[in-house]
């Protein structure tokens, strides 16, 4: 992300210093690990976030890099096509200091912040930790020198996902923004945030756009991602519309259905997916559906 | 390395039966179901004298366990007079991503039997629990819905550790209703998952369910009889 010349540039006779403190600074942190580690659920968090805070459909524009070439780089996201960028360095740990060590944390964010500087580049630098105790020791003890321009932020871990959801009200926050249904129970949550997750863990995290992780996302069913389409086919609505019990209503994109109060449900699939199309030509090929009974098998 | 039968069942020949009939792999799924029916009434009679002080009673189950292993709860527990109220869950049990191995099962479908009063027992039944995943799901699903004062978590089968698993995935205001009714605990887990010896391989398979699709469009006789 950053390069030689860019360092020689802005830090001068420092830069070949800085270069090969980067070079290592990048192998060390390159060996994350997969899963629902710290960095990739604040990736996640910040996922959901960006699509609860754009237009939801063909976001080339936001780009998320973690262990980017960098000096605040756990976690890079570039809004805006390179006019804004937020840096992010996390830390899981119980003890933290701005000022300890060979390189330290302070000098990191005050290089990230002279570099974006120089390049007329926005940047907004944060500190994430999970403990708020820590947290709030940090946030008394900025340094002058980064005070003007930092943050700490508390993002809480879990040992999972789902006791992340019940704990850490940001994540839960932006995930129940994020999907398609309203009041979610905690099952469609866990999903969407596993989704995002397991999506995030496939790529090489290099500069992936919203729009890729999102179409990554869509090709699994079911998703609960907000979607646009708020109607279905004259068809289908007629084959719902003729069973007695059976109502439904369409939101964001998805159709939730209850039949006499004892059934009820969630299509898997979005509307206007490939999925959804399937799932309807199944329904219209499977002759006349005259009860509940005829329909309840594809209600799935 | 192995099984270990609960030592008050370690000579109940028939559990011991049961047990053996699901691991057969010469079994067929007719008799697969009568298996599970059946030891569905043994759990039924080990519940029956604990459950009287609780006038309303959930049971809640997946889609598959629902016209065996839970219907031969309910038929034991009915036949002695208490109403037993049912509940039941189509999961579609996941990863998103193969790598890093996090499962999930999302509710796609419930059914739950018309009941105005509030749930005093909840009673929730699985063929096995390993990963625990689709039984944490369900009951976090229960409790958002309910306040039950007691919890049997019941499954023929689990595999060593799951308990704590479970556990750890709900707060102890609500763990500590937890009570647990197993026969056998099994250490062994395949590859893709499978517990070893636990019941005999994938229960879609064994009942005869070509894949998860076709179990979650199979609509249980229960449900059915319990709709109107």
């Amino acid at each position: 992300m950053v390069s030689r010349e860019q360092l020689d540039d802005v830090f001068k006779e420092e830069g070949a210093a800085l270069h090969t403190y980067l070079q290592n600074k990048n192998r060390g942190g390159a060996g994350n690990s997969k899963g629902n580690t710290f960095e990739n659920l604040f990736a996640v968090y910040n996922i959901a976030k960006l699509f609860n805070s754009k237009p939801r459909e063909n976001d080339n524009g936001t780009f998320f890099t973690s262990q980017a070439k960098c000096f605040v780089d756990d976690l890079v996201i570039k809004l805006d096509k390179d006019q804004t960028i937020q840096h992010y360095q996390l830390k899981d740990v119980a003890n933290l200091s701005w000022t300890n060590g060979n390189h330290t944390i302070e000098n990191d964010f005050i290089y990230q912040k002279k570099l974006c500087d120089s390049y007329n580049i926005t940047s907004e630098l944060a500190l994430v930790v999970s403990s708020r105790g820590l947290a709030l020791r940090l946030e008394a003890n900025i340094p002058a020198t980064i005070i003007d321009f930092t943050k700490v932020i508390i993002f809480p871990t879990a040992t999972s996902v789902n006791n992340l959801i019940k704990t850490n009200g940001l994540l839960k926050d932006e995930l129940t923004n994020m999907c398609a249904i309203s009041n979610p129970a905690a099952d469609k949550l866990e999903a969407l945030c596993t989704i995002l997750l397991g999506v995030w863990d496939s790529t090489d995290k290099q500069e992936i756009t919203l729009t890729n992780l999102l179409n990554k996302c869509y090709e699994i069913n079911p998703n609960y991602i907000k979607g646009l389409i708020n109607q279905v086919s004259a068809d289908l609505a007629n084959i719902f519309g003729s069973i007695k019990g059976f109502t439904y209503k369409i939101e964001n994109g998805f159709i939730e259905w209850q039949y006499n109060n004892t059934d009820d449900g969630i299509i898997s699939y979005r509307i206007g997916s490939a999925g959804f199309i399937q799932w309807e030509n199944d329904i219209k090929q499977s002759g006349k559906i005259k009860s509940f009974e005829d329909l309840e098998p594809f209600l799935i | 390395m192995g099984r270990e039968l609960e030592k008050e069942f370690a000579n109940d020949e028939e559990v011991v039966g049961l047990l053996n009939d699901l691991i057969n792999k010469g079994t067929d799924k007719y008799k697969y179901a009568d298996t599970m029916y059946n030891l569905g009434k043994a759990f039924g009679k080990i519940l029956l004298p604990k459950i009287s002080g609780y006038p309303n009673i959930n049971l809640a189950s997946t889609v598959e366990d629902a016209d065996y292993l839970a219907k031969g709860v309910i038929d034991v527990l009915e036949q002695k007079g208490q109403k037993v109220f049912l509940t039941v869950f189509w999961n579609n049990n996941f990863k998103p991503n193969e790598e890093n191995g996090i499962a999930i099962a999302p509710i796609i479908k419930e059914f739950n039997q018309k009941n105005d009063a509030p749930v005093n027992l909840l009673i929730i039944v699985k063929s096995i629990i390993s990963s625990s995943c689709v039984v944490r799901t369900n009951l976090t699903r229960l409790i958002e819905k309910s306040t039950p004062d007691h919890i049997f978590v019941v499954a023929p089968v689990l595999l060593k550790g799951a308990i704590g698993s479970l556990k750890s995935e709900f707060d102890n205001e609500i763990s500590q209703k937890f009570e647990y009714l197993y026969f056998a605990v099994d250490d062994e887990r395949t590859e893709d998952g499978l517990v070893q010896p636990g019941i005999g391989g994938n229960i879609y398979n064994r009942l005869g369910f070509s894949n998860q699709m076709a179990k979650n469009r199979y609509i249980p006789d229960i449900v059915k009889q319990r709709r109107y």
